[in-house]
């Protein structure tokens, strides 16, 4: 049993008043059951014994239920209020990573005990996740021995919490194997850690295409595959099971993870082709993108493909897909010095729009043509169907800018978006006055010191 | 109950105190300069007759002090370093964002820290002592203090000198991405994100480069340039190298509505306390950079309860692994997945939260009050 030496009030809690000495226990076990961020669920016990200090000696030895590893720590814990005691813990876990043996095997232990209902509660705090854990003192007072962990039903989660991201619509969940696909409205995503092993990547991408409800899930989102760029081998050998996908999203990683022109991506259209429900693309990364093989996709409404640099061959082939439900189309083509080795022509598809009937949205972005986009949209059948034109983040300035002002075509547009840019801003100002057409176009990015220089916005 | 105050005292940090010294009805504190303190460190004892408690705050903000201090650490061993003499130290004048003899400002720094052992007697409660503040200026082991402690930190590599051995040692660790960070710099001073991928380099830093001749100067700027070219990032690398380095591993942080976002937890009387969410579109995400603030509850609310008390005991266990100073800032990030998170700073300095209140009291009058009840 724990017993008080002193009778606290409940609203001290949140005070520290270090000259108020830390509540003792006795020494005593808790039965403890846990969930381990990466792990799953566990079990064990957890022996505490107070030092005169008001410090706690513990040692906590837990089985997980998932790959039946066992574990145990000790150390011991300050006092830290009251009832909460905090310190360090060592032990037998083994830890895996790329850098597995420069890791530490130590963790943060914090632990509070209500003396009311003998039950306690705890936290293992490591940098690759967070561990929980709540107890109860064990029947049995007294300490004995580990007991091999009572063989309580694990608490299968039923569900998974979303990740709080969205991607078309779809909330994001991302995948872990422990607990498998829970909602099939949702997108998933695949996405290793900064430090995974090699193969980790596509460990789980098939670990993921062999859940049984694979078949039934909307969206899939692939985020970092660190070296695994033979994602797409894995994908195709289950496209199959993928035929219901509404949405997918290939390359769900930032300049966190990757400089966007590092991402080597890969040719996607013997996968795309046989999606034939899809609604919502979006790539990052231009490297290696392909889209190959002259299909058509009835349902796909909406691409998005960002990129330092997108090929010629890429652009060339995305504008000759069939494509009838495409609403709204964003490329960012880029610059050579990453990839992006498109001309005016390569674009031929998209300003004809015979491909793409009910397209009424188009960014042609990122690039470092954009006056020549300027000069050939002006006179490209598109355009009298479009309602938004996005030619930001390039290098438009005033000769290309010359050629969108006055236009009437231009001025029936809904917006046009010119943010980011180099004109002057007298014609800036110009173009701003069009009406009835919402032209975005902020401060010119044009230097004093280097009048010639022209960036996109995301060149690297 | 008397305070004094030691700082700058045109600074708002000393502002924000007095005024929290104020709504507590307490008498303003008397402020000792800096700038005063270096030229005659017996004026803090004679301050302190009377008063039961010293706030030592930042030196920053001041060029007058920096080359105090820079001329100060004129005769401490740099690792070999050349020293800027003390006489051509005093007579630097002021370049906006100059990266300049950081290490050597330190020790100018350490020599003020031991004269504030010094001059102040037992009966005198310094709110962060003179050690506690030392091994937060000190990168390197207040990284070690930490792993020691449990606390989550990034792997770190040790030791590196120049952009080469960088290189090597990132190679023998396994790493690619890496943040490399003076070890005695505040804020986002100096550092630099830096990104590899086999023959392919990429540096992300609020650092900028400027080669005159053969010669290089970084300043610093409010702007976070990517530098692509390898010779850029060798010299900004082996420019920073005589600084000491402090190299850790880039953890991709957590993101909110599409930014990258960090936390800055203020732990006051061992307690984590006044929280801000920092978001950013660059890897640095210090407030100084002029990033927005993202949404704390709904922040906690994504992580849940469990996750947010296991990242309070983080940064309290953090800051007691300095020595238990009064206040820390404490800087943690979430990794993508936000199952883990990890602590990238504590900062000595790092309570400058205007306006964020925590149980009534901002960060200032929290200390106050901490140090009113233990007196």
């Amino acid at each position: 049993m724990l017993r008080k030496l002193l009778n606290l009030t409940a609203g001290l809690f949140f005070t520290i008043l270090a000259a108020l000495p830390a509540y003792a226990v006795e020494a005593s076990q808790f039965q403890i059951q846990g969930q381990d961020l990466r792990r799953g669920p566990y079990s064990g016990t957890l022996d505490v014994d107070p030092k005169p200090d008001g410090s706690l000696e513990v040692e906590r030895k837990v089985r997980f239920l998932l790959t039946g590893v066992e574990e145990t720590q000790r150390g011991v814990l300050n006092a830290r209020g009251q009832d909460r005691w905090q310190g360090v813990i060592r032990g037998s876990a083994g830890i895996t990573g790329a850098l597995g043996g420069t890791r530490t095997r130590s963790a943060l232990f914090a632990l509070s005990v209500d003396d009311a209902t003998d039950t306690c509660q705890g936290a293992v705090v490591g940098g690759r996740g967070v561990s929980t854990f709540a107890g109860r003192i064990s029947p049995s007072a007294t300490p004995t021995p580990a007991t091999p962990p009572t063989p309580a039903t694990p608490p299968t989660p039923a569900t998974q919490t979303p990740s709080g991201e969205t991607f078309a619509g779809l909330n994001i969940y991302d995948f872990d194997p422990a607990i498998g696909i829970t909602d099939t409205a949702g997108a998933y995503r695949v996405a290793v850690d900064w430090d995974a092993e090699d193969d980790a990547f596509t460990d789980l991408l098939g670990k993921l295409l062999n859940d049984p409800k694979i078949d039934q899930i909307e969206g899939l989102v692939l985020g970092s595959w660190g070296d695994s760029d033979d994602f797409i081998d894995v994908l195709l050998q289950h496209k199959a099971k993928l035929k219901g996908l509404k949405a997918l999203y290939v390359g769900d990683i930032d300049y966190e993870e990757a400089e966007i022109s590092w991402i080597q991506n890969a040719d996607l259209g013997p996968l795309l082709k046989d999606l034939p429900l899809l609604e919502t693309l979006k790539v990052r990364g231009g490297t290696g993108l392909r889209f190959s093989g002259a299909f058509e996709l009835a349902y796909l409404k909406e691409i998005v493909i960002e990129s330092g640099g997108t090929s010629a061959s890429a652009v060339r082939q995305l504008g000759a897909l069939k494509l009838p439900a495409l609403e709204r189309l964003e490329l960012w083509l880029g610059t050579d010095e990453y990839g992006g080795s498109s001309t005016v022509a390569d674009l031929r598809g998209f300003f004809e729009g015979t491909n793409f009937p009910k397209l009424t949205s188009l960014g042609l972005m990122n690039s470092d043509i954009s006056n020549g986009i300027a000069e050939a949209i002006v006179k490209a059948p598109i355009l009298s169907r479009l309602e938004i034109l996005d030619l930001s983040m390039g290098t438009l300035d005033d000769r290309g800018a010359a050629f969108l002002l006055g236009n009437d075509k231009i001025k029936a547009l809904k917006t046009l978006n010119l943010d980011r840019h180099y004109m002057t801003d007298a014609v800036r100002d110009q173009l701003k006055a069009m009406t009835p057409v919402k032209v975005v176009a902020g401060d010119t990015e044009l230097d004093d010191q280097s009048p010639d220089d022209r960036y996109t916005a995301v060149g690297e | 109950m008397r305070f004094v105050v030691l700082g700058n005292p045109e600074g708002k940090r000393v502002a924000f105190f007095q005024r929290a010294l104020g709504v507590l009805g307490q008498a303003p504190a008397e402020v000792l300069s800096w700038i005063d303190f270096l030229a005659e460190p017996a004026r803090l004892a004679e301050a302190l007759a009377g008063a039961v408690a010293l706030r030592i705050e930042s030196t920053g903000q001041s060029f007058a002090v920096l080359r105090e201090l820079i001329a100060l650490g004129a005769e401490a061993d740099l690792g070999g370093a050349e020293p800027l003499p003390a006489e051509v130290a005093r007579g630097l004048s002021e370049e906006k964002g100059r990266i300049l003899c950081l290490r050597q400002a330190h020790e100018g720094f350490r020599w003020a820290l031991d004269q504030v052992r010094r001059v102040v007697p037992p009966s005198v409660s310094i709110m962060n002592g003179p050690d506690a503040i030392e091994l937060m200026f000190d990168k390197p082991l207040c990284h070690a203090a930490c792993l020691e402690a449990g606390v989550p930190v990034p792997p770190a590599i040790r030791g590196v000198q120049s952009y080469a051995d960088l290189r090597a040692k990132m190679a023998e660790a396994g790493l690619r991405r890496v943040f490399v960070k003076p070890a005695h710099a505040s804020s986002a001073s100096g550092v630099v994100a830096l990104a590899t991928k086999g023959e392919k380099v990429a540096a992300h830093t609020s650092v900028e480069l400027v080669r005159e001749g053969s010669e290089v100067r970084l300043y610093n700027s409010r702007k976070i340039r990517r530098y692509g070219k390898e010779t850029d990032v060798a010299a900004i690398v082996d420019a920073l190298g005589p600084e000491r380095l402090h190299v850790e591993a880039w953890i991709p942080k957590s993101k909110l509505e599409g930014l990258s976002c960090d936390l800055r937890c203020v732990v006051i009387d061992g307690r984590a306390k006044h929280t801000v969410v920092r978001t950013s579109k660059t890897p640095l995400t210090n407030l100084h950079l002029k990033n927005p603030r993202g949404d704390l509850p709904s922040f906690q609310a994504r992580i849940g309860g469990e996750r947010w008390l296991a990242l309070q005991a983080s940064c309290e266990a953090a800051t007691a692994a300095m020595g238990d100073p009064l206040y820390a800032g404490v800087d943690v990030c979430f990794t993508r997945d936000l199952k883990g998170h990890y602590v990238l700073e504590v900062n000595a300095f790092g309570d400058l939260l205007p306006r964020v209140m925590f149980e009534g009291q901002d960060t200032y009058g929290a200390e106050i009050s901490a140090v009113l009840e233990r007196s």
